[in-house]
């Protein structure tokens, strides 16, 4: 059986600041097949490191130049709040050039061995993303408000189809399906086991 | 009825080549402006091809695209006429104006242009001749050849006592000063950082260098959309290269990959700039020309970016790189 890891999973597995990070380190290392859809890959991941770097860009720019206009329309509401904060410490002089530097190479490191793991750990990457049936993503969004997420719950069931899975994943929230399990059983398909490793 | 008189080779392939003069054509475009039928036109252009004076821009089946090997305009642009003949008149001039105050001698070809653009900036003639980003910094649309002639540019005294005063500063200067002295700009500074990044490679001194990948990054301009994924898997490829026991190895090979980067970047600034200066029947053109030269680019860095991201994102992470700080943990946790 395949086992449908979520990007959570994957990030907290190279996070040593993660409460559970030996814990999955060692579920990891347990799987014998481990699978993400192709949306992971080509958009949630690349998305999710780009608009990190993004907010240590622009933090860097305002850091050098105060009259720096940043931009705060292209950030969602929880990433202002995370720039706000981080503009925060940069007025009180907890932050400079150098740690914000830091930071960015953290993440681009980050980004990195997580692409280390899609390649050599991932056996399988499901569902093209022009396959992704909308009619699944809809009712999935109505619980988590989630696009993104959405596409990849809706990856997971459609692969559950073919190849029977247990999907795992640290987030409580975006994949609770118990309140739409029967929605989705009447669009034909049977939902995966989830397991929560939090 | 007056016999049509029939036209030799020798006077078809003229006319060809006085309808390039002003700039790229089609094949359809050239037979109907010397009146000629599109298979003929099309003999007469594979000779003038062979025979290296003219140069197909671009080979779509159904739509050929000619233009002079001679033309002056950067990358074969279908430059607006005034706007062509302008920018050679005063390059003429300049040259011209260099040679009196310098024993006849001409001055090096990128000294002239940064040259150029200095005083086109100082007089404030942007409107009539326009400056445009290129690979080794700002330029005017065509390049100066010495012996093709020009009327001169029209300058006032005031224009013509500033113009002598910086053939003075700069008859002092090599090239390579021109071109890093117009990087002091603050327009410049996207410019000015990459020189800095060049130097850190000479110097292998690795923080200075990742400390200039990261100011790149900062400068980068935001208008240039179309190459900005390649600049940014550049950055990515070179932040994690210096963080590599074996980053030595990797270095040639990282400087060659940012010498194509920027070279696609820059190719994509000058076509920003030049679009405004394309009239408007001639933006077609404008764009398959911008198109061809821009999308072999990108895609042949794509691709050499792509190996070398395959060969980083293979080598297994240290245990090191698990150690997050604590607002980087909290970012990913949200």
């Amino acid at each position: 059986m395949d086992d449908f890891i979520d990007t959570c999973v994957i990030i907290a597995g190279f996070d040593n600041k993660d409460k559970y990070y030996e814990i999955i380190n060692i579920f990891l290392d347990g799987t014998e097949s481990i699978v993400i859809s192709v949306y992971q890959e080509k958009e949630e991941i690349p998305r999710l490191f780009f608009r990190r770097e993004k907010l240590f860009i622009e933090a860097i720019k305002f850091l050098k130049n105060n009259n720096y206009k940043i931009k705060f329309s292209e950030f969602t509401d929880i990433e202002q709040i995370n720039l706000k904060k981080l503009l925060m410490k940069i007025n009180l002089k907890q932050e400079n050039e150098i740690s914000l530097n830091n930071m960015l190479r953290e993440v681009l490191i980050l980004k990195r061995n997580v692409n280390y793991f899609i390649q050599k750990r991932v056996s399988k990457k499901v569902i093209p993303i022009e396959d992704i049936k909308e009619d699944l993503v809809t009712i999935i969004k109505r619980i988590n408000q989630n696009r993104a997420d959405a596409k990849i719950i809706a990856s997971a069931i459609q692969e559950h189809q073919k190849n029977n899975l247990i999907a795992f994943t640290l987030d409580k929230n975006d994949w609770k399906l118990n309140s739409i399990k029967e929605k989705i059983e009447n669009l034909g398909y049977d939902c995966p086991e989830v397991r929560f490793l939090r | 009825m007056v016999d049509k008189i029939k036209k030799i080779p020798g006077e078809i392939k003229s006319e060809i080549l006085d309808q390039l003069k002003g700039g790229p054509k089609t094949n359809a475009e050239i037979s109907e402006a010397i009146n000629s039928n599109w298979l003929t036109t099309e003999k007469f252009l594979k000779e003038l091809k062979e025979e290296k004076k003219i140069i197909e821009l671009i080979s779509a089946p159904k739509s050929k695209i000619y233009a002079d090997l001679n033309d002056l305009a950067f990358f074969y642009l279908p430059l607006d006429k005034k706007i062509r003949e302008q920018t050679f008149s005063l390059l003429y001039t300049i040259n011209k104006l260099w040679k009196e105050e310098n024993n006849q001698s001409s001055p090096l070809r990128t000294l002239l242009q940064k040259l150029a653009v200095r005083f086109i900036e100082e007089n404030n003639l942007q409107d009539k001749i326009p400056i445009l980003r290129h690979h080794y910094g700002q330029t005017l649309a065509v390049r100066f050849e010495e012996d093709i002639p020009s009327e001169e540019y029209s300058l006032t005294e005031s224009q013509r006592t500033s113009l002598k005063i910086l053939i003075e500063e700069y008859k002092l200067l090599s090239s390579t000063d021109a071109r890093l002295k117009q990087y002091e700009k603050p327009s410049m500074s996207f410019y000015a950082q990459k020189e800095k990044l060049i130097q850190s490679f000479s110097n292998k001194k690795l923080k200075v260098m990742e400390s200039n990948f990261f100011n790149l990054l900062l400068e980068y301009p935001s208008e240039l959309s179309l190459s900005f994924d390649i600049f940014d898997r550049g950055i990515y490829c070179a932040i994690n290269i210096l963080s590599l026991n074996e980053r030595e190895e990797y270095l040639p090979h990282l400087k060659e990959i940012f010498s194509l980067i920027w070279d696609s970047l820059t190719t994509e600034a000058y076509f920003y700039d030049a679009e405004k200066l394309i009239p408007p029947d001639k933006l077609e053109l404008f764009y398959q020309i911008k198109s061809n030269y821009l999308n072999s680019k990108l895609t042949n860095v794509s691709n050499v970016l792509e190996e070398l991201e395959t060969e980083i994102n293979s080598l297994e992470p240290n245990a090191e790189s698990h150690n997050l700080s604590e607002f980087v943990h909290e970012l990913f946790n949200d």
